[in-house]
This record gives structure tokens, sequence and C-alpha cells, in this order.
């Protein structure tokens, strides 16, 4: 008799793969291809898009340089309960200083006054006090960055996280059941959902830029399936959606790579601001940060 | 059920002062103003079981509406669920065409009657449908029933009248089939599901 777990209908897919990790060499380019297509048919935030691709763009030149100080090679084994890379082992790293560092330097002469001013102000912070800030946003308490100065420090750790998990050797249980509404990772909130081709609904890592599976139709929160609602906007983002939930009263965008391929969660998320007023004026909150659009302090 | 299991933020309200964007120097104003010329539009995505055979095949099923209570909402789009553990997303050509089945102009939606020698369908109540059905089966029971076979055992079947159940139902349901045809005395039941 042959096994049954081995018969696909046709048409099926054969297995759900758990985690996808990013490559880091082609994701910062991508997106940083996304941000400028974005900038070019989202006039009204044209600016502030550009100024994100140029950040990426500095990401992507920094991923590709080796740090002076090879991070170790480790095993990061996610058994979907405790995340394995700590916030206490990434900040360990000296690796998101220099990181940070670089970035901020490489900004410098290509930005406007405004962003200038904040890149003066952090660079006055020493390795002290950046650690302790770097620390504090980890756990989504901007008062020490500034709400300005968030995605710099935000870039820098995001940069170490995805090239601690990209050098580590990834064991991942296969669990189901389990709760999903964190990075298994690193535990940090996804930025949006990203539905794939075949129609599988991935979380994107915000932190470590990893996704992970979760069942479609609940919400990414709170699990219930009960008041699921997709929001749009008429003629605008078409491979964009809101997913709310009236139990917890959030939402996380959702992205169909289906409608466009070259969706990049942290750019059109970004992209879509309209849709989110649109969802505070019905009266949800969002359950995630932008890695380039923090809330006030 | 644990809510809050992320920290919820908002961004917008407020014309976003203190938000990363405006702290930066770039101006928001523009893209909110801009944000309230959109229609806005709400789409529900339920999941659901196909109700053809006994596969059980997993659905997505998408509508659009308001959510207002007196407004209907249309079911737009119809896909196999990738999630489901026994389609993982397939459905054969009934299932995919579900969509047009529940919008059919054909599909039948009240009792109707072809009553001998015309060729035209009467609508009736579901009453007279129910007690016309009742009278089938009593007639017919009354002049079919076998209550012993040829070698005087008592059998108690009655032949003349078959049942094909429904596919999608519960144990529950294809428990009370059993005890409703059996104790008519039936013996030719069967279920399009074969179970």
């Amino acid at each position: 008799m042959s096994d049954v777990s081995s018969l696909t209908p046709a048409g099926a897919i054969g297995s759900i793969a758990p985690l996808f990790l990013a490559n880091p060499v082609t994701l910062y380019e991508t997106r940083a291809r996304r941000l400028c297509a974005l900038a070019e048919t989202e006039p009204s935030l044209r600016d502030y898009l550009s100024f994100a691709a140029q950040v990426v763009m500095v990401q992507q030149a920094l991923s590709r340089q080796e740090s002076s100080a090879p991070m170790p090679t480790t095993t990061l084994h996610v058994d979907w309960v405790t995340p394995p890379l700590s916030m206490a082992r990434l900040l360990q790293d000296s690796f998101w200083q220099e990181s940070l560092t670089t970035l901020m330097a490489a900004l410098l002469p290509h930005v406007p006054p405004p962003v200038q001013t904040v890149l003066g102000r952090l660079k006055k912070l020493d390795t002290v006090q950046r650690t302790a800030a770097a620390h504090a946003l980890l756990n989504n308490d901007t008062s020490l960055t500034g709400s300005d100065g968030a995605p710099f420090f935000w870039a820098a750790l995001s940069l170490a996280a995805m090239q601690r998990v990209a050098r580590s050797k990834i064991v991942v249980d296969n669990q189901s059941g389990t709760e999903r509404h964190l990075c298994p990772l690193c535990g940090n909130a996804p930025v949006a959902s990203i539905v794939h081709p075949d129609g599988l609904r991935y979380l994107h890592c915000r932190l470590c830029e990893s996704e992970w599976h979760v069942v479609r139709a609940l919400c990414s929160n709170c699990d219930s399936g009960r008041d699921i609602d997709y929001w749009s906007l008429e003629k605008q983002f078409p491979a964009i959606k809101a997913e709310s939930c009236g139990d917890c009263r959030s939402y996380l965008k959702i992205l169909y790579q289906k409608d466009d391929k070259d969706v990049d969660a942290v750019a059109d998320d970004l992209a879509s601001l309209a849709l989110d007023a649109r969802l505070e004026d019905e009266g949800f909150s969002r359950s995630s940060i932008n890695p380039f659009l923090f809330p006030s302090t | 059920m644990q809510i809050n299991r992320r920290q919820f933020f908002k961004v917008c309200s407020g014309g976003m002062a203190g938000t990363t964007l405006a702290a930066l120097g770039f101006a928001p104003g523009t893209a909110l103003a801009q944000a309230r010329q959109y229609k806005l539009l709400r789409a529900r995505e339920i999941r659901n079981t196909c109700p053809y055979c006994s596969v059980g095949c997993g659905l997505l099923m998408y509508s659009l509406g308001d959510g207002a209570a007196n407004a209907k909402n249309t079911i737009f789009h119809i896909e196999g669920d990738p999630d489901h553990p026994v389609s993982r997303g397939a459905l054969c050509p009934k299932g995919a065409g579900l969509v047009d089945f529940i919008h059919s102009k054909d599909r039948l939606q009240y009792p109707e009657v072809r009553e001998p020698g015309t060729n035209k369908w009467k609508r009736i109540s579901w009453n007279e449908a129910l007690s016309r059905i009742a009278r089938h089966i009593k007639d017919d029971r009354d002049a079919n029933f076998v209550e012993q076979n040829a070698e005087g055992v008592t059998v108690n079947r009655l032949p003349t009248l078959s049942l094909m159940a429904c596919t999608s139902i519960t144990n529950e349901v294809g428990f009370l089939t059993q005890k409703l045809t059996r104790a008519l005395g039936l013996v030719h039941v069967d279920c399009i599901a074969r179970v």
C-alpha cells in the first residue's frame, strides 16, 4: 500500500515550507528598486520613498562587505516557542554598531538638512548610549532614538539580524498548531503578510526579514477567524489589502504576489500609507511598525 | 482568546505629527489628503468546504459588501484553500466552477412539480411538496411492503423505494438517515459520499 502522505492531488501544493530565509544579496537590491518605482507612482510620497531607497542602498552595500569582526557561525534551532536569536545575542555583536556608523557616514552628504541634523545628533551618542537606545528600540520604545533616529538604528540592527541568520545553520522543527504571531527566529512582529503565487500566506519579519507560514483568512495577531475583512482602495494598490480583525481591532497589510510579482513587504507597506489613514478612520490600529515609519514617541 | 499579542499603533492620527516621516522633515499632508479621495472597498474571505463529494476539498470564498446588516453580500470568487490538509488548494472542474453554480439562473430555489400529462413545471409550497412526497411513500409502502419472505421468515422490507443521501452531511445526520430509512424498511440506501 502506498504512503497516503506522499500522494498529492493534481494542481495541489506538495508540502508547505514553514520558513523562508531572506537572501541578503538580493533583498535590498529588490527593495531599493521597488521603492524607486513606487516613488514614481506615488507622487505625494516621492521624496520620502526616495529617501528610504537611499537607506536601503546603503544597507545593500554594507551587506556585501565583510565585517571586520566576523560573526560566529552558530546553530539557530527554531522550535516555534522560544525565538533562538535573542535581542541580547544580537546586541552582543559589534557588527551592528559598525554598520550604524558606516550607514550614517554614507548617508550624511546625500540627505536633506533636517535629516542631517538628526544624523548629527545620533553621531554624538557613544557606544553605551547606542546600545541602550537599540535595546529600547527593539522593545518598541523610541524614547532614546526618537522617531526620527529610529530608522537608522533599525536599518543597522535589521542588517545584523539578517546576516546572523544567513550565516547560521537553521534547524526547524516542523510543528503545527503552535503560536505564530511573532517571528520564530527573532521574536519580532511581522511588517506585512505576503501571499505567494501558490496561494500560501507568509508573515514577513520586520527585523530579520524571514518569512513564516500562517494559515490564511485568520487574524495574524489573535487567531480569530470570525470577523476578518479585507480593505482596499479602488483603483489604487491593486496587489495590497488590509486584513482587519473585528475581535482585536487590529490590521496588517496583505500583499498578493499573484497580482504583482514585485511587491516588497517594507516598500509596499510604506507606499500604501493612504490605506493606513482609511483603516484608522474605521477604528483599527496597526499591529506592526514599518521600519521607515515609527509612530510619535 | 488571548488578544494583544502584538503592540498596536496609530500613525496617521493628528496629521502624523511626531512620526518618522514628519520628524525627518518630509511633508505627509498631501498623502493624507489624497487618501480621502479614493473609494474604500471591503471584501470578505471565508473558509468553507466544497459540497459536491466526500473528499470535502477546502475552499476560500470571496464576497464583496459593506457589511451592513440589510445589505446582501455577493460572492465573486471561489478558489481552493492552499492550507487545507487534504486538497491543498486543488479543485476538480466541478469545484472550480462553484461560483457559477451559486449565481446560475437555473438554480433550483423552491419546490416544483411536473404532473402527469403535462410538460410544464409548477411551483408549489414546501408544505405541499412534503405532503406529496409523504403520500407517495405511504402509497408505495402500503402496496409493496414485504413482511415475510418465501420461507416465512420475517424480513419487513420495502424493495421498491431507494434513497440517495447527500455528501457533505455530518455523522449525526448520517445516523438519522439510517434511522429513517431502515424504519421504513428500505434496503437500497446509498450516499453520494459512499461512506
